[in-house]
């Protein structure tokens, strides 16, 4: 399942083009995304899975 | 485990009948317009299936949820349903024979996720095998917690339900926030669900299904 097609918006496509914060907008995501996944290394188990968010957390807390 | 999950009539597009495991679908669409009404559509499809439902409450109480609940699902099995309970509501409340996590706070992300471990374990002891996990709502977290905090714990919860096979349902009220943070949240998830007030009645769409029609169409 695609994730990245998920970010159609409900503007027109020449508000699109003229939006460089939209056209952005998917790789900030995918950036995002894959530094959180760096940071997680594998998450199979419920442990692993526990500790990430717990990870996350504490970064919200600082 | 589930390959597919039915949803019935639950999406405003009569082709889509089910949805592959590993999916994230997130409702969204300003507030009083039915978000968690097609989020409970979407859990209860597949309660006459054996799926399990597990859900997230971050300001209604368990109680409440559950009522809301039994409203989509003539004969409840309470044994497949559990439920984590974020609200702060009475602690002393419990609910008959529904498997409840109490977490002080939505803020507390950690309680969440350990809730969801223990109910996923309890679901395994029972040998259901497909689980839908619910949360409502985003917008409630995003109300406790910054846009990043947010976007971080949804990536990993979904990868979670991705990971283990099940379908991940959720909600925003878009009209609550900026549009960058609608369109942050909205990017994580696999699938959209739309929902509008337009003159002649409610109105939905789906982004992000292969086959589903991407255009506005009424849906009751």
């Amino acid at each position: 399942v695609a994730r990245k097609s998920a970010l159609e918006s409900e503007k027109s496509a020449d508000e699109l083009d003229d939006s460089e914060a939209y056209a952005e907008l998917p790789d900030r995501v995918e950036r995002a995304g894959a530094a959180v996944d760096d940071g997680l290394g594998d998450m199979s188990s419920d442990a692993e899975f526990v500790g990430a968010v717990r990870e996350i957390d504490e970064g919200a807390e600082e | 485990m589930n390959a597919e999950y039915d949803v019935g009539d639950a999406l405003p597009d009569e082709t889509v009948d089910s949805l592959p495991a590993g999916t994230n679908v997130l409702v969204t669409g300003p507030a009083m317009v039915g978000k968690r009404e097609v989020a409970f559509r979407l859990l209860a499809a597949g309660h006459e299936d054996a799926d399990g439902v597990l859900c997230v409450t971050t300001r209604s109480s368990g109680a409440s949820l559950l009522d809301e609940f039994e409203r989509y699902v003539p004969e409840l099995d309470r044994d497949r349903v559990a439920i984590i309970d974020c609200s702060g509501s009475d602690s002393r409340q419990t609910l008959e024979r529904i498997a409840t996590e109490r977490v002080s706070s939505p803020a507390d992300l950690t309680g969440i996720s350990i809730g969801t471990a223990k109910l996923l374990q309890r679901f395994d002891g029972k040998q259901i095998d497909g689980v839908r996990h619910g949360l409502v709502s985003v917008s409630t977290l995003l109300q406790y917690l910054d846009r990043s905090t947010v976007f971080k714990f949804l990536h990993i919860y979904t990868s979670r339900i991705e990971d283990t096979d099940g379908i991940g349902v959720f909600t925003l009220d878009s009209a609550a926030h900026d549009d960058q943070t609608v369109n942050t949240i909205t990017s994580e998830f696999d699938c959209v669900v739309d929902l509008r007030e337009a003159e002649a009645g409610r109105e939905a769409r789906i982004r992000g299904l292969p086959g589903a029609s991407r255009s506005w169409r009424a849906f009751d």
